[in-house]
Formats: structure tokens, C-alpha cells, sequence
């Protein structure tokens, strides 16, 4: 994992800033994200590998859902989204700024934490004023899709208003988290390594159902189960509290740090560091699910599998689609008949596009 | 032999996109084929839900004269219920948290969409 920026967004970010522009930054790659910039200080970065504001305030209920849509239904449209938000009491402006912020460089830290493939420029689109001016060449092919219903690229602009730093400031922060987590024995990779607890044998092998904490409330329920008693029993390990024990909860083989994060509306960057600390300790581990509910299954057989004689039949009334939509009543009650007049009487039962178009 | 490339597939998508939460194939009747869902997450009535909205949008799509359905998305607060439909016999429908890039989600998925056609119809090689 690398301890910095790649160089190439630093180089960029350097650039821009000097020459005082507004505009994105977008970072192509796993996770990648968007770094945005106005008059060459940043004022939001985001990431599909870390939650953002609207995750951060929503998901740990902070600002209830209902909340929430009454002041976007106020505000955003005038891009005061930040303003209502405060106005209507729901987050302290401090506390806003606090969590904007912090939005802000754990999206600098998931860019980071992952990897970079490329780097692209894309100046500010131009006011209603200028709106006849040819649109500059990245915007050009930047998916609509993507900037206005993915939930990154439209929806997070406001926090301009909360949240400005400088990109030296960001570089800063960003390495000092990627180098302490560097420092720890085990560092988890936030978007890679998926999390389960420790096989029985370690400390919190035997697990007693219904013990799940209850911090992680309904999204641990089914998850892995995790024994308090099991986990500071044996080595002596201090009592899992808080963060610590919501990860836990959730490692079920199949989330990274990274989904853990977005599942309890917490920073990716903490979240990495607690599940690195668990990993150390011996209550994590890194790869497959430790119980069967996260496997994936196969639980029919695909249509075409049924016995030879349904295919036979099928053919008539054209191939695939027709065979397909028949295949397991035929294959159920047509076993037993077997013989040659089994297909025929069974194939009107099921229209093939019933459902369909 | 391809119902272990089924699972293959959809797993991939899973851990190609980050945001992915869940995935499941069923046939467009609402029987699931495969699932790659969490604990939470029960695959069956996941299936049974996707077929339903599918066939409603399908309708909708001819009814509304918007030319043919494309996908059907459920917007959430906290992330995205997508459904593709594959062929005319099965559908795929993804479930991913707020951080999920649906604009890459829709661009890995095509060509998964072909691939995942080919093995429900048996024509995989």
C-alpha cells in the first residue's frame, strides 16, 4: 500500500492549485474518486470507498431519514443544503464542519489506500452566462449517468460551503493516515480484504448465538455471531467496546473494511484501523466467510439441465426460450413418465414469455 | 459445470465493483438460480421481488411507448436495488450501498449480461 498520494494527483492537485482553478479532479481507479477544487482550494473529495457526508450523518442516525428530505427539499435546490441542515437544528455547524471535513480526507485516504490508473482534469462547467462555450474535452465523455444519479458526482457539491482546505493540508492528512496504518503489524487493505472472524481455536472460537452486540443492531443480526465472553476470554485481550465491537459484528468473510464503513456510517479510515488492530489480535482474519451464510449458492440447477427428453420436446415450439421457461415443472413431473408422450402433453402448462413482455 | 460459472460470475461482479453488496440470478417467474446474498439478505423473496418489479417495468416500458426497458433502479437512502433482465427468460438484479458507481455497474454489466445468457441457455463453451 502506498504511504502517499500517487504522485500523479499530487502533481495535478500541486498544479491546479498554484494556478488557482475551480474544478474536478477525477482519479480513475479502484476505488478512484473525485477531488474538488474551487479557486485551487479543495473543497470536497469523494470516493466509492468511503461513506460520504449524507452516509456518514444518515446511516449512524445521526440525522434522520425524514430529516433529512424536508432540508434537501429546502435547500438544495438553492445550494444551501448546509444552511438548512443548521438552521432547522439537526447538525450543530461545528459538527457539520467537523464531518464534512472528515468526509473529505477519508476520501483522500480511499483514493489513496487504492489504486490510481489515471488522472483527469476537468475544469468547472461554465456559468449560464458563458453556457455557450464549447465544453472542454474531459467533460465530453464523462458518463451523464455518473455525475448526476450515481449519488457521488451531483449530490455532495454543498459541502463547498462547509469544508475548504488547502491541497498541502490534504497531502498532509492523507499520508499521516496512510503511514500510521502502514506502522500497524497487519494493515488491512480498506477496498480489498474481505474480514471474518477467527476460526474456532482462536479466542472468540466458540460462538453463542444471539450474543451479537448490541451496537450493531439490525445490520448484525444475521450476521456472524460473536461472543463476547470468547473474545477477551482467553488472552486476555481488553473488553471489545464501540468501534471495535461493530466490526466484529459485521465481518462475516464477505465485507471489506471499506463495507463496514458504509454499514455503520463511520470512516473508512477508522474502521481500517480498528479491523487492522483486530487482525493483530487475533479475532479477525482476512478471507473466506467462516459460516455458511455468506457462500454463495447455486440452489437450482440452470434450465438446461433438466432430463434429455425436455429439450426433445421443446425443440418444436422453438429452442432455448421455450425449454427454458418449462424446464423444472417439466422436469418434476416428467421424470416419472419418461416415455415418449410425456413432453408434448406437458408443454402448453407454461406459456414461455408469461411474465415477460 | 456452468452452474459453478454462474456463481463465478456474479461473485466477480461483487468483488470487481466496490459498493456491491449483493447479487442474484432468477428466472423472470421469480425462481432464484443463484445467489451470492449476505446472512440478511433472503435470496428467495430477493428473486421473487425482482421478477415482479421487472415484469412491471417491461410493461410500463411498452405501455408508456419509451421503447424497451433498459434496467429497472430502486433508489434507497442508503443504496441502489438494480435489476437487468437477461434474455428473455431470467433477470439479474444487484443490491449495492450508496457508494456504488451505478454508471460503472451498468458498464461491467453488459457484457456479464451476454455471458451470463449464454450459460442459462447452455450455449457456454
Amino acid at each position: 500500500m502506498a504511504c502517499a498520494l500517487p504522485a500523479a494527483v499530487v502533481a495535478e492537485l500541486t498544479a491546479q492549485s498554484r494556478a488557482g482553478t475551480t474544478g474536478t479532479l477525477s482519479a480513475v481507479g479502484d476505488p478512484g474518486g473525485l477531488l474538488r477544487l474551487d479557486g485551487g482550494r479543495v473543497t470536497g473529495a469523494e470516493s466509492p470507498g468511503a461513506p460520504g457526508v449524507e452516509a456518514l450523518l444518515l446511516r449512524s442516525g445521526r440525522v434522520l431519514e425524514a430529516s433529512w428530505v424536508a432540508a434537501y427539499q429546502a435547500g438544495a435546490s438553492h445550494g444551501r443544503l448546509a444552511l438548512e441542515l443548521v438552521r432547522r437544528g439537526l447538525v450543530g455547524a461545528a459538527e457539520l464542519e467537523a464531518v464534512c471535513l472528515m468526509a473529505l480526507f477519508d476520501a483522500a485516504f480511499a483514493i489513496a489506500a487504492g489504486t490510481v490508473e489515471e488522472c483527469r482534469w476537468a475544469p468547472a462547467a461554465p456559468t449560464p452566462a458563458s453556457a455557450d462555450a464549447p465544453t472542454p474535452g474531459p467533460t465530453a465523455d464523462w458518463p451523464p449517468e455518473r455525475s448526476g444519479s450515481a449519488g457521488r458526482g451531483g449530490r455532495e457539491p454543498w459541502t463547498w460551503e462547509v469544508a475548504r482546505v488547502d491541497v498541502a493540508e490534504l497531502c498532509g492528512e492523507t499520508e499521516r493516515r496512510l503511514v500510521a496504518l502502514a506502522e500497524l503489524p497487519t494493515p488491512v487493505r480498506p477496498g480489498r480484504d474481505r474480514l471474518s472472524t477467527a476460526p474456532a481455536g482462536a479466542p472468540s472460537g466458540s460462538t453463542a448465538p444471539g450474543s451479537t452486540a448490541p451496537g450493531a443492531g439490525s445490520h448484525g443480526a444475521g450476521a456472524t455471531s460473536w461472543s463476547g465472553t470468547g473474545a477477551w476470554g482467553g488472552s486476555g485481550l481488553r473488553a471489545a467496546s464501540g468501534l471495535r465491537r461493530d466490526v466484529l459484528g459485521l465481518a462475516d468473510g464477505r465485507r471489506t473494511a471499506r463495507d463496514i464503513a458504509f454499514t455503520l456510517g463511520r470512516g473508512v479510515y477508522p474502521v481500517t484501523v480498528e479491523a487492522s488492530r483486530l487482525l493483530a489480535d487475533g479475532l479477525l482474519r482476512i478471507g473466506g466467510p467462516s459460516q455458511e451464510g455468506g457462500e454463495v449458492r447455486a440452489l437450482l440447477a440452470p434450465r438446461h439441465a433438466a432430463p434429455p427428453a425436455v429439450p426433445a420436446t421443446g425443440a418444436s415450439s422453438g429452442g432455448a426460450h421455450a425449454s427454458a421457461g418449462s424446464g423444472p415443472d417439466a422436469a418434476r413431473s416428467g421424470a416419472p413418465a419418461g416415455g415418449p408422450f410425456a413432453g408434448p402433453v406437458q408443454l402448453p402448462r407454461r406459456p414461455s414469455r408469461a411474465s415477460g413482455s | 459445470m456452468s452452474q459453478e460459472a454462474l456463481v463465478a460470475e456474479i461473485r466477480g461482479l461483487r468483488e470487481r465493483l466496490p459498493g456491491i453488496t449483493d447479487a442474484a440470478v432468477a428466472a423472470v417467474d421469480g425462481l432464484l438460480v443463484a445467489a451470492d446474498t449476505a446472512a440478511e439478505v433472503d435470496p428467495e423473496s430477493l428473486a421473487a421481488l425482482a421478477a415482479a418489479s421487472l415484469g412491471l417495468a417491461r410493461r410500463t416500458a411498452t405501455v408508456s411507448g419509451r421503447g424497451p426497458l433498459r434496467r429497472t433502479v430502486t433508489y434507497c437512502a442508503g443504496g441502489y436495488a438494480v435489476i437487468y433482465a437477461v434474455g428473455d427468460t431470467a433477470l439479474l438484479t444487484v443490491l449495492g450501498d450508496e457508494g456504488l458507481d451505478l454508471g460503472r455497474l451498468h458498464l461491467e454489466t453488459g457484457a456479464l449480461i451476454e455471458r451470463l445468457n449464454d450459460l442459462l441457455c447452455g450455449r457456454a463453451t
